[in-house]
């Protein structure tokens, strides 16, 4: 992939991101010409970049964006949510194309069958521009000039046919255009759109269309009538009017113009020499009135072309324009519009479509020749141009001055004509003198121009093209000198692979030198140096601090914004409430909060799967919120936030709330709790029964929030990057879900326990606290034991038991058990073990291979001593248990 | 080696023409908006301008105005538009263009139209 689709594709993601939050934006602040100003400009320019790689169903839709912008920005359309769809939708697909030629290559684009009505809903939004007087007679072929680009209501009709509608004007029959919209609801008025369509006199020519792109079959509304319908009649005005007279609001009338057939189908070719001859000799034969020459030598190049090109379909329309045309009067202005249509696909002003290398092999000499003098022409008549213009007393204008005789003694020194710079030079000095241009436009007329195209002999004076492989010195590459420095970029992207590779590099060595206490102890033990053990120990803390730094920096890099999910947010949310029929403001704070890339990209699917849940089951109708006494706007917030180390997230909604009494019952009814819980659970215990496996409190299943995929899926999908999910609600008020995440997850904290004389790792995240409970405080209710803490009652469970081992845990010399309590599923539990160790930093590896189906373990760490530690998951160990 | 600045928001578009220029033996340096190419006109020379029309914070009409506005040597600009039509051309020049491109250029244009107002001259 070059570089250059690579920066386009990279660059259009970022208008597309930019595109839908400001579209967004514009819902909030529809007036906001600023906004509006800025949005074309954005759309604009992405559709500048497509056109630089043959992807005309991009370019085309992004075109009709542009238009319809522009018609908002100038106030002829104003700003509605219909509008908005449509550039979501349209944006969604260019959005795609990007998706697709980033995976599959340029090369795997094929014309996409929604292009066109994408397009033609965008320009349906685009009011059409008044139309001209009914009753004025329409243009007569003889004046009118061709367009350059269709106009909208007639770019459906296909060149044959208007050229057929042309030879009917032409012969002074008139005609009309027509369109009819019926209205939707038509069909229940008794009306038959398709008969009326049918029983319009004198058609000549006719379609039916769909008003907007056909929904999904599931959701069409046979009922609805979305069709339109464009004909070209020969009946009079007042006979179609009559027609419609029951429904004079949904027609559309225009006479129809000559002028308004008359343009180009087809894709540019190369530049042809050929074509370049001829728009020189038609320039010349149209100045002399040679019209029977003109018409022979556009048939001729007309059988040399390939029909399919934009040249010939020019051709085309040249040679029908001189046919029609009484023998010595044709019309001169649309003639002369082709030719120089024709000029500009021959390249002899620069339109044509770009190359996708820059300027590879030299095209045809005489070409490249001609294309030079043409310039060269062009440049000279230009600087003309500018020294014809008005004097004025902007700031600038002697700055032009100066600026357009630079450029002429460019020209000179190009022409070999270095002789006449110090005249040009005095002419300068005597206008800015002036401050007029008088004296250079004097200079100017009293030069010979540059020799014309034609005069110049093939080899000898032409200036050689500049063909980048001739021009000696040339450095391939970059070539920077001179450039300033603050061009350099200042921010480096990296592939995630090389950060992922530092980080496992930086986590071993976190392990290795965690050997160094080991050694010492050695030293002095087995060796008996104290000396080198003190050595050895303070190498160690300069390695220690090293180490520590360099996991902050890497840590670092790895942090990304919680933005990253949020941004998709407003555009989903919007979307959403907008297919469920409700009214939502979303607030977002705290879009900077930071926290490791693995962290928020596992947030991605909860938090969207939060957010639906929501608005599908939390936020009422805009109905039932007035009966309710609420405003009908829902509210609902995602605010981030650090709190020490770990990131909060908190989505709350001012919806319904959750019933913990329903709860209660479905979860029963579900068999989720039984008889004697259904009376026990408290409030705050019913609602957390929602994220319990299977558990679903929808009354009807939608499409939204999805198939049984509840709350507990977003449990294990927070639990897995160590995160905590806790819900609070308030009937009627709303519902609060608060998320809390590690900052980072490359290194864990454990605590060392050791049981039936092993040790092993519980991570620090769900350690409560640490106690030693007397035997004698152990109780035991209904087979299981239980003591009190802090006057509560903490249910007690042995690791041996919970490992499989029928050992019971040991007793200190106190007659004390080790309790470790741990936090599992909200609730403390405590667990018994023969005894307390350290507290270790580790990097904590999954379980892999056969043992990967393990439960109850969370992973494995390897110690400084070369040992390897086994770290448990508490949570995980107690529900395989039971 | 002549320098050129390209003065345009879109980052693919600069690349593009920085690569047409380059592969043409040119030193490029890229401004993203009026205001930018301003600043790097005061430290640099440049011996051509390639501006853009539409751009945030500064356009390339003010910014030519800007330029045009300044006691000092002025180097030709060629102004690089998608609108075809007269009137933008003429805009173009009133505002202190020397030369007007369509988007997207042609490679061999744009260096002939370089080379031309750099006063290169033929081959002998």
């Amino acid at each position: 992939m070059s570089a250059l689709l690579q920066q386009f594709l990279a660059e259009g993601r970022d208008f597309l991101q930019s595109i839908g939050d400001k579209l967004l934006a514009l819902e909030e602040r529809p007036e906001d010409a600023e906004l509006i100003g800025e949005l074309f400009r954005l759309v604009h320019t992405l559709k500048g970049n497509s056109g630089l790689f043959e992807l005309p169903d991009m370019t085309r839709t992004l075109h009709a964006a542009e238009d319809l912008m522009d018609a908002v920005r100038d106030g002829r359309a104003s700003y509605a949510r219909a509008i908005a769809d449509r550039l979501l939708e349209a944006m969604d697909f260019v959005g795609r194309l990007i998706e697709r030629i980033e995976h599959e290559g340029l090369e795997s684009i094929e014309p996409d069958p929604q292009a066109a009505p994408l397009a033609q809903a965008l320009r349906a939004l685009i009011p059409a521009a008044p139309l001209a007087h009914q009753d004025a007679p329409p243009d007569s072929p003889q004046d009118a000039a061709p367009d350059a680009a269709p106009s909208e209501r007639l770019s459906q009709i296909p060149e044959a046919e208007r050229m057929t509608l042309y030879r009917r004007l032409a012969t002074g029959e008139r005609l009309h255009w027509l369109r009819y919209c019926p209205e939707p609801e038509c069909f229940y008025k008794g009306e038959d759109p398709f008969f009326q369509a049918m029983q319009i006199p004198g058609v000549c020519w006719r379609q039916v269309r769909e008003r907007e792109p056909w929904p999904p079959l599931a959701e069409l509304d046979a009922y609805r009538c979305v069709l339109v319908f464009e004909l070209i009649s020969t009946a009079e005005c007042e006979t179609l009017q009559d027609h419609f007279r029951y429904v004079p609001e949904q027609i559309e009338l225009a006479p129809l113009a000559a002028s308004e057939l008359m343009w180009a189908e087809g894709e540019s070719g190369d530049p042809d020499p050929a074509l370049i001859d001829f728009v020189r000799l038609a320039r010349e034969r149209l100045a002399a009135g040679d019209w029977a020459t003109l018409a022979r030598a556009t048939q001729a190049l007309l059988e040399l072309c390939s029909p399919s090109l934009r040249q010939a379909s020019l051709l085309r329309w040249l040679h029908l324009v001189l046919e029609c045309a009484p023998a010595h009067s044709p019309p001169i202005d649309p003639i002369d519009t082709l030719i120089e249509q024709l000029a500009t696909e021959a390249g002899m002003s620069a339109t044509a479509k770009a190359l996708q290398t820059p300027a590879p092999a030299t095209p045809g000499r005489t070409a490249h020749q001609a294309i030079h003098s043409e310039l060269l022409h062009e440049l000279w008549e230009a600087q003309r141009a500018v020294l014809l213009l008005d004097d004025d007393s902007s700031p600038w204008f002697a700055g032009r001055l100066r600026a357009s005789a630079a450029s002429l003694s460019a020209l000179l020194d190009a022409l070999g004509r270095a002789e006449a710079r110090p005249a040009l030079e005095a002419a300068l000095a005597a206008a800015l003198a002036q401050g007029s241009a008088a004296p250079l436009r004097d200079w100017l007329t009293a030069q010979p121009p540059p020799p014309a195209p034609e005069d110049r002999a093939p080899a000898s004076a032409a200036p050689a093209a500049r063909a980048p492989a001739e021009r000696p010195g040339a450095a391939p590459g970059r070539a920077d000198e001179g450039a300033s420095p603050s061009a350099l970029p200042r921010t480096l992207k990296i592939d995630q692979g090389r950060i992922d590779g530092l980080m496992d590099l930086i986590g071993e060595m976190v392990v290795a030198k965690n050997a160094l206490p080991y050694l010492a102890a050695r030293a002095e033990r087995d060796y008996g140096s104290r000396e080198l053990a003190r050595e050895i120990k303070a190498q160690y803390a300069v390695i220690n601090r090293i180490a520590e730094d360099l996991q902050d920096a890497i840590m670092q890099v790895r942090m990304m914004p919680v933005s990253f999910v949020f941004q998709r947010f407003p555009r989903l949310v919007r979307d959403l409430a907008h297919k469920l029929g409700k009214e939502v403001r979303l607030s977002m704070e705290g879009e900077d909060t930071e926290a490791d890339k693995n962290v928020i990209e596992a947030l991605a699917d909860p938090l969207i799967h939060i957010l639906r849940n929501s608005l599908d089951h939390g936020l009422e109708t805009p109905e039932e919120r007035r009966a309710a006494g609420k405003p009908a706007t829902g509210q609902l917030s995602i605010r981030a936030r650090q709190e020490s180390d770990r990131a909060i997230i908190e989505i709350s909604d001012d919806g319904r709330g959750i019933d913990p009494a329903r709860i209660r019952r479905k979860a029963y009814e579900r068999g989720i709790i039984d008889e004697t819980q259904l009376e026990r659970l408290s409030d705050q215990e019913a609602i957390n029964l929602v994220f319990a496996p299977g558990f679903s409190t929808a009354e009807q299943v939608s499409d939204l929030s999805g198939r049984g995929v509840g709350m507990d899926v977003v449990r294990s999908a927070i639990a897995a990057v160590k995160g905590g999910i806790e819900l609070r609600s308030e009937l009627g008020r709303g519902t609060r879900l608060l998320l809390t995440l590690p900052l980072s997850m490359a290194v864990t904290n454990v605590m060392m326990v050791r049981a039936q004389g092993q040790d092993y790792g519980i991570p620090m995240d769900s350690v409560v606290e640490t106690v030693r409970v007397p035997r004698s405080a152990i109780r035991t209710l209904k087979q299981r034991q239980a003591t009190v803490l802090r006057g509560r009652l903490v249910p007690l469970l042995a690791l041996n038991a919970l490992l499989g081992s029928p050992k019971p845990p040991q007793l200190d010399e106190a007659e004390a058990h080790a309790v470790l309590v741990v936090r599992v599923r909200g609730e403390p539990l405590g667990l018994l073990i023969d005894d307390f160790r350290e507290t270790v930093d580790i990097i904590l590896k999954p379980l892999g291979g056969v043992l990967e189906t393990l439960r109850g373990y969370a992973g494995t760490a390897l110690l400084g001593d070369g040992s390897v530690l086994l770290v448990l998951d508490p949570e995980d160990l107690v529900q395989c248990s039971n | 080696m002549k320098h050129i600045l390209v003065i345009d928001d879109a980052a693919t578009v600069r690349l593009f023409h920085r690569d047409i220029l380059e592969a043409g033996g040119y030193a490029v340096s890229e401004a993203l908006n009026g205001i930018e190419a301003l600043e790097k006109s005061l430290q640099t020379d440049f011996d051509l301008y390639l501006v853009d029309v539409n751009m945030p914070k500064l356009d390339g009409y003010g910014f030519l105005h800007e330029l045009r506005a300044r006691e000092q040597p002025q180097a030709p600009a060629i102004m690089v538009s998608t609108e075809a039509g007269d009137r933008d051309r003429a805009l173009a020049y009133a505002a202190g263009a020397n030369h007007y491109l369509i988007k997207p250029v042609r490679p061999e244009a744009l260096l002939a139209a370089v080379g031309l107002l750099l006063g290169e001259s033929h081959a002998p």
